[in-house]
C-alpha cells in the first residue's frame, strides 16, 4: 500500500484539496478527503493528477537526436498503408520516453505520421517498459488518416494524391474496396483486412485535418462509412465548432505551442484553442510529439488557463477526455479501482514551476526527481 | 509621457520594486523609475496595480522575419546555399517586417531581437539587431551589421555533401572559414597599400570582423566544434559568440577561460539531431556558474518567439537557475552580448523605454503580456 497526501488533487474531473490517495498494487483503492489528519503518508505533493495521456504522438516512432536511423514515422513509399502497425516501429529506447515521465505523461496513443493518406494502425502504450510489447496497453488501436497538404506534398510529384480531391478519393476508394472485400471475400488482402475493425465499429479513425475545410472533409468521409472518429490537429476547429458540436465530433487539438510555419497552421493560436474549448466540443489537448516535446505538454496547458479555461477543463483535456476517446476504462482518473498511473507536481502542473516530482505507472514508481 | 503606476517592477538590475512607478519619456527613453507611487503632471497613466512591469525581453538569436511564418518555402530567405561562404549577404535586405512573427514577439514581451542568416553555409552573412515594434526595417534596426554568421558541425557539411561539394566534413568547414579570414587579411593589407584594389563586398565584411567591429556569431552544438571555432578565433584575433552551445556544459570552464559568451538553445523542442542530444535546460545555469556570459534563445521559428519566457522559466525552476538569473538570460545578458547593455535589458533611467505590463509574473505560463511598449510607444496591446 502506498499513501500519497495531495494538497490539491485532480481526480480527472474535479479538484479536491487535502486529499489522500491510497494505491495497492497496480490500482487505486481509495481517494479520501479526511476532516482531520489523515495519518501516515508515504509521499506528499502540492499537486497530484492522473498520469497525462497524449492522444496523438509519434514518440518512439521518431526517436530523439537521431536522423534516418531513428525515423520510422512514415512509410511514405505509397500513400495508402493501413497495414502498417506503430508497435512494429516503436523503440523503447527513445530518450523522449524517459523525458515524458519527467513531465508526468504516462501513456500515449502512438500513431504513424501524417505523410500518408492512410498511415496505419496505432498503439496505446505506457511511457515505460523494456520492450514495445511491455509498454503496450492495447494494439493495434486507432487507424491514422491524413488530409490537407502533407500527403499532397509527400506524394504529389510521384503518385496520387496531388490534391485534396485526391486525398479524399484515396480514402473513399480504399474503404469502399475494404467493404466490398468483407462482403465478397476473395483472396487475402492485407490492406483491406487492416480496415475491417474500423468498418465494424471496433476501431476508431484518427483523422489529421488542420484547415476547416479538411475538418469537414473528415466528417463527410467518416459519415459516409459510419466510422467512429476523432479529428486531430484541428487548428481551425473553432471555425466549424457548431457543426462539430451538433454531430458530437471529438477533437484532438494541438500542439498548442508550435511555429505557424505553413498556411495550414496559420490560425494556431491559444485564443483559437480557447474558443474551441468554450464551445463544449469534446477536446483533448495533444503534444504532437516530436513537433512539441511531450514532456512539456503540461506547460502548454498554462497558455489556455491564462485565457479563461478552467484548470479542471485543461487538466481533463490531457487525462479523462483522451482516456475516454481511447476507450481506456480506469485510466485518466483517480478513483477507487482506477489504474494507478499518476504524477506528483511541485506546483500547479500547467505552470513551469510545477515540475514533476514523481511519476507512477500501474502503482510502480517510474520517475523520481533527484 | 506615459506613467506606469503600481504593480511589481522587475527592474532586473536594481531588484524588485513593489508599487513604484515608471515614467516613459517622449524621447523614447525611460525618464524615471520611482520606488514609490509617484504622480507626474501631464503624463498618460497606465494602471498596473496587481500586475508585473518587466523590461522587454531580448532574443539574441532568431530568424524572425527572414524565415517567414505561414507561407512555407516562399518565405524562407535565411540560407543562400548556392556557395558555402556568403559574407556579403545581409539580413537587412531580407527581413519582412509585416511577418506575423513580429506580433508574436510583442505578444510575448520580446522587444529586441538579433535576426539573421541560418546555418546552411559556413559563412552565412550579416545579421542585424532590431526592435520588434514598427513597420519600416530601416527605423527598427539597431545594429547593422550586428555580427557575421558562421556555422560548424552537421548543417554545412550536410548541405554541401548533398551537392558533392566542399565542405563535406568538419575539416572542410574549418578550412572554408580559415581561408576566408586569411584572404581577408591579405585583402586588408593590399587595400591599405599604394595600389588600390578592386572592392570585394565579401572581403569588406570580413575586414570588419578582423578589425573587431563585429563578432563572428558561430553556430556550434558539439563541444569539439566550439573548441575548433575558438581556435580559429584566436588564430585571427577576432571576436566570437557561440550560438546554441548545446554541448557546452562539458567544456564550460574552457569557455569561461576563453572569455566566450554562449547563447544557449533552442531548448523547448525535441532534440532533432545527433549533435543536439545533450540539450538540457540545466546548461544555461551550469555555464553561468562557470563564469560564462550566457543568454537563452528561441532560434525562432524553431521555437515560436513568444515562448522565450517559457524557456527561461523552465531553466529557472527545472534547470536550477532560479528566477533572477533566468530573467537575466533573456534581458541584461543578451543585451551585454549584443553590446547594447547601455540601451536595453533592464528598467533603468536613461535606457530605451521598452517595457511590458504582464498580467502576472512572466514565468507563469498563464500570464499574458497586456501592453508592450517599444521606445516609449505602445506597440501592442492584448485584444486590441
Amino acid at each position: 500500500m502506498i499513501r500519497i497526501a495531495a494538497r490539491h488533487l485532480f481526480d480527472g474531473h474535479r479538484i479536491m484539496t487535502d486529499a489522500i490517495v491510497t494505491i495497492d498494487g497496480p490500482r487505486v483503492v481509495s481517494v479520501e478527503t479526511p476532516d482531520r489528519n489523515g495519518g501516515f503518508c508515504d509521499y506528499s505533493a502540492a499537486w497530484v493528477t492522473p498520469g497525462l495521456i497524449d492522444l496523438d504522438s509519434g514518440i518512439g516512432l521518431k526517436e530523439e537526436s537521431l536522423g534516418f536511423e531513428g525515423n520510422d514515422l512514415n512509410e511514405a513509399t505509397e500513400a495508402v498503408t493501413p497495414e502498417m502497425q506503430a508497435l512494429d516501429g516503436l523503440s523503447p529506447y527513445d530518450t523522449s520516453l524517459g523525458k515524458s515521465l519527467m513531465g508526468g505523461v504516462t501513456a500515449a496513443l502512438v500513431m504513424p505520421g501524417g505523410s500518408n493518406v492512410v498511415g496505419g494502425r496505432g498503439a496505446v502504450v505506457h511511457m515505460a517498459g523494456a520492450t514495445a510489447d511491455g509498454m503496450c496497453i492495447k494494439a493495434p488501436f486507432g487507424t491514422k488518416f491524413s488530409l490537407g497538404s502533407v500527403p499532397k506534398q509527400t506524394h504529389g510529384q510521384k503518385r496520387t494524391p496531388m490534391t485534396r480531391m485526391g486525398n479524399a478519393f484515396l480514402i473513399r476508394d480504399v474503404l469502399t474496396k475494404a467493404r466490398d472485400h468483407r462482403e465478397k471475400k476473395k483472396e487475402y488482402n492485407m490492406k483491406y483486412e487492416a480496415l475491417l475493425p474500423l468498418l465494424a465499429g471496433e476501431d476508431v479513425a484518427f483523422i489529421q485535418a488542420l484547415r476547416a475545410d479538411d475538418i469537414m472533409t473528415a466528417v463527410r468521409l467518416a459519415e459516409e462509412f459510419g466510422l467512429r472518429y476523432v479529428v486531430t490537429g484541428a487548428f481551425d476547429a473553432d471555425l466549424v465548432a457548431d457543426q462539430l458540436k451538433a454531430k458530437d465530433v471529438a477533437v484532438a487539438f494541438g500542439p498548442v505551442i508550435m511555429s505557424r510555419s505553413t498556411d495550414e497552421i496559420r490560425r494556431l493560436h491559444p485564443e483559437n484553442a480557447v474558443a474551441l474549448l468554450d464551445t463544449g466540443v469534446r477536446t483533448a489537448i495533444i503534444s504532437g510529439h516530436p513537433s512539441y516535446p511531450a514532456k512539456y505538454l503540461r506547460v502548454s496547458l498554462g497558455l489556455l488557463v491564462g485565457r479563461r479555461v478552467s484548470p479542471e477543463q485543461a487538466l481533463g483535456s490531457v487525462t479523462s477526455v483522451p482516456a475516454r476517446l481511447l476507450g481506456l476504462d480506469g485510466y485518466g482518473e483517480l478513483q477507487p479501482g482506477s489504474v494507478a498511473d499518476l504524477a506528483m507536481f511541485r506546483a500547479e502542473p500547467w505552470e513551469p514551476e510545477g515540475i514533476t516530482e514523481r511519476t507512477f505507472i500501474s502503482g510502480s514508481e517510474v520517475y523520481a526527481r533527484s | 509621457m506615459i506613467l506606469i503606476h503600481g504593480g511589481t517592477i522587475l527592474t532586473v538590475t536594481d531588484g524588485v520594486i513593489e508599487g513604484g512607478s515608471v515614467l516613459l519619456g517622449d524621447d523614447g527613453k525611460i525618464a524615471e523609475v520611482f520606488t514609490s507611487h509617484t504622480d507626474v503632471v501631464g503624463a498618460t497613466v497606465i494602471d498596473a496595480a496587481g500586475k508585473y512591469v518587466v523590461p522587454g525581453f531580448v532574443d539574441a538569436h532568431t530568424h524572425l522575419g527572414i524565415c517567414n511564418l505561414e507561407v512555407g518555402e516562399i518565405g524562407e530567405d535565411e540560407n543562400e546555399m548556392t556557395t558555402p561562404s556568403t559574407p556579403a549577404c545581409r539580413a537587412l535586405d531580407a527581413v519582412y517586417v509585416w511577418d506575423s512573427g513580429f506580433t508574436d514577439a510583442l505578444s510575448g514581451g520580446v522587444t529586441t531581437v538579433f535576426t539573421g542568416p541560418g546555418s546552411g553555409n559556413v559563412i552565412g552573412g550579416q545579421s542585424i539587431t532590431m526592435k520588434t515594434g514598427g513597420h519600416c526595417i530601416d527605423e527598427m534596426v539597431v545594429q547593422s551589421p550586428a555580427g557575421l554568421k558562421t556555422a560548424s558541425g552537421e548543417n554545412p557539411k550536410r548541405v554541401y555533401k548533398g551537392k558533392n561539394q566542399l565542405p563535406s566534413t568538419r575539416m572542410g568547414t574549418a578550412k572554408v572559414l580559415r581561408e576566408a579570414l586569411s584572404k581577408a587579411r591579405d585583402y586588408r593589407e593590399r587595400r591599405a597599400g599604394a595600389e588600390p584594389t578592386a572592392t570585394d563586398l565579401d572581403m569588406e565584411v570580413l575586414c570588419k570582423v578582423l578589425e573587431r567591429e563585429i563578432p563572428l556569431r558561430t553556430h556550434s552544438h558539439r563541444a569539439d566544434d566550439m573548441m575548433t571555432m575558438v581556435r580559429i578565433r584566436d588564430e585571427f584575433g577576432v571576436r566570437m559568440v557561440i550560438e546554441h552551445g548545446t554541448d557546452s556544459a562539458r567544456i564550460r570552464h574552457e569557455l569561461a577561460k576563453a572569455g566566450v559568451a554562449v547563447i544557449a538553445g533552442p531548448l523547448l523542442d525535441v532534440s532533432p539531431k545527433v549533435e543536439t542530444a545533450s540539450a538540457s535546460f540545466s546548461t544555461p545555469h551550469l555555464l553561468h556558474e562557470a563564469g560564462v556570459l550566457t543568454a537563452i534563445m528561441t532560434d525562432h521559428p524553431v521555437i515560436p518567439i513568444e515562448s522565450l519566457r517559457l524557456e527561461a522559466a523552465i531553466a529557472a525552476y527545472e534547470g536550477g537557475a532560479g528566477e533572477q538569473e533566468a530573467l537575466e538570460f533573456i534581458t541584461v545578458n543578451p543585451a551585454e552580448i549584443l553590446g547594447l547593455v547601455d540601451r536595453i535589458g533592464s528598467i533603468t533611467k536613461g535606457k530605451d523605454a521598452d517595457v511590458v505590463v504582464w498580467s502576472g509574473h512572466p514565468f507563469k505560463a498563464s500570464s499574458i503580456a497586456e501592453k508592450t511598449f517599444v521606445n516609449g510607444k505602445l506597440a501592442w496591446e492584448v485584444n486590441a
